[in-house]
């Protein structure tokens, strides 16, 4: 009976981490260079998907680690509105700390509307409010950087 | 390093000679300040006296110094760009226009050396910053010898400098500390001793200067003894946070000077949960060994696209990505590590060759 328990445990997992497609495998592999990688202009291009090929990446390339961080920066640059949803739980969830800090260090790469939002977001959802104040407080964009200062507004 | 600060002693070497044999016996540093000629050429003498095992030539300037020719005691051109410029293989980026700090080692391959006694000459252009030669502009020239009789083994003083405020994460320094107690274990499979120390400084964690060198990373390093390589951690590289690691020369310069460092970003290994485990942090530590192994003047052993390799006889020049991993892919300058998705393939190697080179490197003593 436990053997049929994890049979059946292991078909699930299995069911959960779908194989990468062709396409995936090769933003993979074009991410995981420990130098130069490709644009994200050039790697929108190797997938007919990109957007949710960047996303399996995050999700399911866990090695290198560089790899989920390099497709998520492509999602940030590229396809920041259509991922909105996503980019919103990278900066609440404690378990993404890491895309929760890569957005806010490239925050001024953003749609300066969603950038604000996501700058509130992060600093007053989030799980470490005082580290993202600092870092927002450090943006190039002054209508960001402002959000940070002590009187500014609460959402 | 500051150019101002030396222009007061022009001249040719011995009138700046400001440390003679330094500390360690095997080490000696003359400086000076030198103009181009009418070619737009510094041609910088290099006396031996047939104990030097390696010399490093340093050069910086407002302009663009790169290297043109080497040429021994017997008058011979030994080493020429025009060989390389435009070759598949890599043997020195001193070669190449793009920064106003070069550093040129030689010898690089055991089939470079040994060094005869005797006056070697290094000529150097100045190149402006739209490509011509430029006559009559100063630079300072720093020369470096070593006397190692024992090139198996070497020791490598390296500063680690934490960016401001990195060293205050509890978890994080946890996690580097671990990092390098990787990248001592990497090295000493090849007779290279790390001898560290920790330092905290004002550089931004946001290490902006990575590509393009900074006068911050000159201040920084200007704190240290000028002979040793500086690894600077920060949490990401020029506000891209997918960047790990860069190398601020191939080979880099001991002396301080604007490009005297290796960053690496400590964000890009520990991932989008932001907190690392094992495999990070041994890749972390790889990451280290690697980009330390790119400033002592190691290149990939074949680069991404499997159309440009090293100089070295004994690291494969394969064409295709399946002999590339076969062949190469334990190798620490290999450019990316073996991975199936979930978990990567240690990369401890170098070859005999790659061996030689780092511990020819003047910083490895």
């Amino acid at each position: 009976m436990s053997s049929l328990i994890l049979s059946l445990l292991l078909v699930a997992a299995a069911a959960a981490k779908p194989e990468p497609t062709a396409e995936q495998q090769a933003v993979y592999k074009a991410l995981s260079g420990r130098h130069e990688s490709l644009s994200c202009t050039e790697l929108d291009a190797m997938s007919s998907d990109p957007l949710g090929t960047y996303l399996y990446l995050i999700e399911h390339a866990t090695q290198p680690a560089w790899v989920g961080m390099r497709a998520a920066r492509c999602v940030m640059l590229n396809h920041a509105e259509a991922a909105r949803p996503q980019l919103e739980r990278w900066v609440v969830e404690p378990e993404l700390r890491g895309l929760g800090l890569l957005l806010v260090g490239q925050i001024d790469e953003l749609p300066l509307p969603l950038a604000k939002e996501l700058a509130v977001k992060a600093m007053y959802e989030g799980p470490d409010p005082d580290g993202m104040r600092k870092r927002i407080a450090r943006a190039r964009t002054p209508e960001i950087a402002a959000l940070a200062a002590p009187a500014a507004t609460t959402p | 390093m500051t150019l101002l600060l030396v222009l007061a002693c022009i001249g040719k070497p011995g009138a700046g000679d400001d440390s003679g044999v330094a500390a360690d016996d095997m080490l000696s540093r003359e400086s000076w300040v030198d103009s181009s000629n009418r070619d737009g050429m510094i041609e910088i003498p290099v006396e031996l006296d047939g104990s030097a095992s390696a010399f490093m030539v340093s050069v910086e300037s407002d302009y663009y110094p790169v290297l043109e020719t080497l040429t021994g005691p017997d008058g011979r051109t030994v080493l020429t760009w025009e060989d390389w410029y435009d070759s598949d293989n890599s043997l020195t980026y001193a070669f190449f226009w793009g920064t106003k700090a070069m550093a040129f080692n030689w010898p690089v391959r055991e089939v470079d050396g040994p060094l005869a006694a005797g006056t070697w000459t290094v000529g150097v252009a100045m190149i402006d910053g739209s490509g011509f030669y430029a006559n009559n502009v100063d630079a300072e020239v720093i020369v470096h010898r070593k006397a190692d009789p024992d090139l198996a083994q070497g020791q490598v003083r390296a500063r680690i400098v934490w960016a401001q405020g990195q060293g205050q994460d509890p978890d994080v320094v946890a996690a580097a500390e671990q990092a390098v107690e990787r990248w001592r274990e990497v090295w000493a499979m090849h007779g290279l001793t790390l001898v560290e120390s920790w330092h905290d400084s004002e550089l931004s964690s946001n290490l902006g200067f990575a590509d393009s060198g900074s006068a911050k990373v000159e201040e920084n390093a200007e704190r240290f003894d000028g002979r040793e390589l500086i690894l600077v951690l920060g949490e990401s590289i020029s506000g891209a946070s997918d960047t790990y690691g860069i190398a601020g020369g191939i080979p880099g310069s001991i002396e301080p000077n604007l490009n005297s460092h290796v960053t690496v970003a400590w964000l890009a290994h520990a991932g989008t949960n932001g907190n690392f485990n094992d495999d990070e942090i041994r890749l972390m530590g790889e990451t280290m060994a690697h980009e330390c192994g790119h400033f002592m003047g190691l290149f990939h052993p074949v680069e991404w696209n499997y159309d440009a390799w090293d100089a070295l006889d004994d690291t494969e020049d394969c064409r295709t990505w399946q002999s590339c991993e076969n062949k190469l892919g334990e190798n620490l300058m290999f450019p990316y590590p073996i991975c199936d998705w979930s978990s990567c393939a240690p990369q401890p190697d170098l070859t005999g060759q790659q061996k030689g080179v780092s511990q020819r490197y003047i910083g490895a003593l």
